[in-house]
């Protein structure tokens, strides 16, 4: 097939869903610090009523977030279907634009039909295509994944895997409150973070500047780059961390900043424990879990994950002013990026002196997933310089660069135009 | 009189007794324990709970609070577990017919402690013009999570579990300050303190126990007893903590 010409509608309309999802990502992290996650006992219902048809007036306390946050995401879902297709109906043609089509509107149909009106938790309340699914979407989902690797982020391969993915993310959620599993909602808070990665990557790539793309003025080093990206892997693998913790139930493991207990590191034996779970603070009406030795290890290693991270988009701005000057974009961005993370470090402080305040803590969450894309998108930027300016394809492999007779970048750190 | 007649009154005589002997022990091969929870030390103050404008309309003047500590003038505790840990090895014992009961009641559980027996229904109610979901939240293997929607005024929703299990929570995913707690065992020897601080055992066979007083902040103490041939009084004192 030719070369899908840009579409302006299109890059917008995958930026709205993508803005969208952050919202969505906020709503969900409410649910979680107001403790609602099972507020509404039955999926996919709502205390028995098709969720689209619950009665306003019994949006109520936990309700309210748990239901909203239900609504929403069959909103971005619907988002996501329109988005999915769109970028399938541009980017294929032929059988594989009607299987793929077809794949879309059977798995939006079978969303549609949402069961019994039972009110109670437990598998057994599940309907039975609602299980298949659970099975059939993560193999979908990966096969996505792959295609989307095979064909080089062809547009309608990450809108696809997009739409699959938003499936799952729903299943998640849903087997979360029905087989009451709190792992399952620490995947589901994982996925959030990498769907909205796949989006902005969408929106990245549907965009004039990428598509249109044809000079650098300024190309970042191979290094920086790869330190960037590095970065980001770590950020992922903080959200995963604090995600744990927040789905721990047991409050704030560590109630003071920066020392923990009064000490650079905490005590963990019983006796320290006993303390702890004894201290007034520990009377809230919350009613936490008990703190264990597990829950402030994972708090701990969550404050390491951040200092670490906090000094590398630090060291990383610095490199991009010396390298390519206060003036560049890059820097700016690098610099963006260090004012974020240091906003994210103060509302992690925050969250700790506040005792968790569900609003500090909920934009905690949220800045967090900015810090995510931020950097994501900056680093395929700078790929994507870097590419164009060796005159290389950003995803083939080497062995093809090789053969197709196109030589490597060097090692040279920074080429300015 | 006649001879005859002499003997069958003294063995009517000597059946009376007899059974009035074999009466009066089975009467004193079980007897009450009773006694009283005090706290040690000075409690922190409770919190103010933080309902939503549906719930606070029920409190119309002073707002409720957590009920960590239920202290009376006389440093009496409420809401203590106390019950037989040992002495009941290899005896088992029929679930009661009858439920234990929960209510949900201006948003808040009431009581906030009760008992029940293995295998004994537990039912919860809801009073309340307000929905609510139940949600108890077994930690022992083998005592299943449940969690089920409650809509004002309607039918009771019921419980049972297998396994012991002192405290099993009850909560409310609705309204975040909602908690009862309930102490599971697989016998009918357990009372759960007044506002007085007062609990009474009833017909506890003769025999030596542990008998333990359970607060859900304070901790446990224990005492050892032996019940032979009429009443025993246990007195706990619990540190506020």
């Amino acid at each position: 097939m030719s070369a899908v010409k840009q579409s302006q509608k299109l890059h917008w309309f995958v930026i709205m869903t993508a803005v969208a999802t952050l919202g969505l990502i906020g709503l969900g992290g409410l649910v979680t610090s107001h403790q609602a996650g099972m507020a509404v006992p039955d999926w996919p219902t709502t205390y028995g009523y098709n969720m689209f048809f619950f009665p306003v007036s019994q949006w109520v306390g936990g309700v309210f977030y748990e239901h909203t946050h239900r609504l929403y995401a069959a909103f971005i879902g619907l988002l996501t279907s329109i988005m999915a297709g769109w970028l399938w109906l541009r980017g294929t043609e032929g059988r594989v634009r009607w299987a793929g089509m077809l794949t879309i509107l059977v798995l939006v149909m079978a969303l549609g039909h949402r069961g019994s009106g039972q009110s109670s938790g437990g598998a057994s309340v599940i309907p039975f295509h609602f299980k298949v699914l659970a099975f059939v979407m993560p193999v979908l989902l990966v096969f996505g994944i792959v295609q989307c690797i095979r064909h080089r982020a062809a547009q309608h391969w990450l809108g696809l895997t997009a739409f699959f993915a938003v499936i799952f993310q729903g299943l998640l959620g849903g087997l979360r409150v029905a087989l009451y599993k709190d792992e399952v909602g620490i995947f589901h808070a994982a996925l959030a973070q990498c769907f909205l990665l796949l989006l902005s990557t969408t929106a990245l790539l549907t965009s004039r500047w990428w598509v249109n793309f044809k000079t650098a003025k300024e190309v970042p080093s191979r290094r920086l780059l790869q330190a960037s990206g590095l970065i980001c892997v770590a950020i992922v693998v903080q959200l995963i961390l604090g995600a744990s913790m927040r789905h721990q139930h047991a409050g704030l493991a560590v109630p003071d900043f920066p020392l923990a207990y009064g000490k650079v590191w905490p005590a963990t034996d019983e006796a320290a424990l006993f303390e702890y779970n004894h201290s007034e603070s520990r009377l809230d009406y919350r009613d936490f879990k008990p703190i264990t030795a597990s829950h402030i290890y994972l708090h701990m290693a969550h404050r390491a994950g951040a200092l670490l991270i906090w000094l590398a988009i630090m060291a990383l701005a610095v490199s991009y002013v010396r390298s390519l000057g206060w003036k560049a974009s890059f820097s700016k961005a690098a610099i963006t990026w260090a004012g974020l993370i240091s906003l994210q470090a103060v509302l992690g402080a925050f969250t700790i002196w506040t005792n968790k305040a569900a609003d500090i803590a909920t934009l905690h969450v949220v800045l967090g997933a900015v810090t995510l894309i931020f950097g994501s998108i900056t680093s395929l930027c700078g790929f994507r310089c870097r590419m164009v300016s060796v005159n290389v394809n950003p995803l083939a492999s080497a062995k093809t660069q090789v053969a197709s007779g196109v030589k490597a970048p060097d090692e040279a750190d920074l080429v300015t135009q | 009189m006649p001879l005859f007649e002499n003997k069958k009154m003294k063995t009517t005589n000597w059946l009376i007794a007899l059974t009035a002997a074999f009466a009066s022990v089975q009467v004193a091969s079980a007897a009450d324990v009773v006694g009283k929870v005090t706290v040690a030390g000075t409690p922190s103050p409770e919190k103010v709970l933080p309902m939503d404008p549906t719930c606070g309309k029920l409190h119309p003047g002073e707002k409720p609070t957590t009920t960590f500590f239920v202290v009376g003038p006389n440093k009496e505790l409420a809401d203590v577990f106390v019950h037989i840990t040992k002495g009941l090895e290899g005896k088992t014992f029929p679930a009661p017919a009858s439920s234990a009961k929960l209510d949900q009641v201006g948003c808040i559980y009431v009581p906030y402690v009760v008992g029940a027996q293995t295998g004994q229904t537990i039912e919860v109610h809801n009073s309340d013009p307000a929905l609510h979901n139940v949600h108890p939240t077994p930690t022992v293997a083998g005592n299943k999570e449940a969690n089920k929607a409650q809509l004002p005024k309607s039918p009771a929703l019921k419980f049972s579990w297998d396994k012991p299990e002192v405290f099993l929570r009850f909560k409310c995913d609705v309204h975040p300050w909602m908690f009862a707690y309930v102490g599971l065992v697989d016998h009918p020897y357990y009372a759960v303190t007044g506002k007085d601080g007062t609990f009474k055992i009833a017909n506890l066979p003769d025999g030596n126990y542990t008998l333990e007083a359970y607060h859900r902040k304070g901790g446990q103490v224990t005492k050892d007893i032996t019940v032979k041939g009429g009443n025993v009084t246990v007195n706990f004192e619990i540190q506020a903590k």
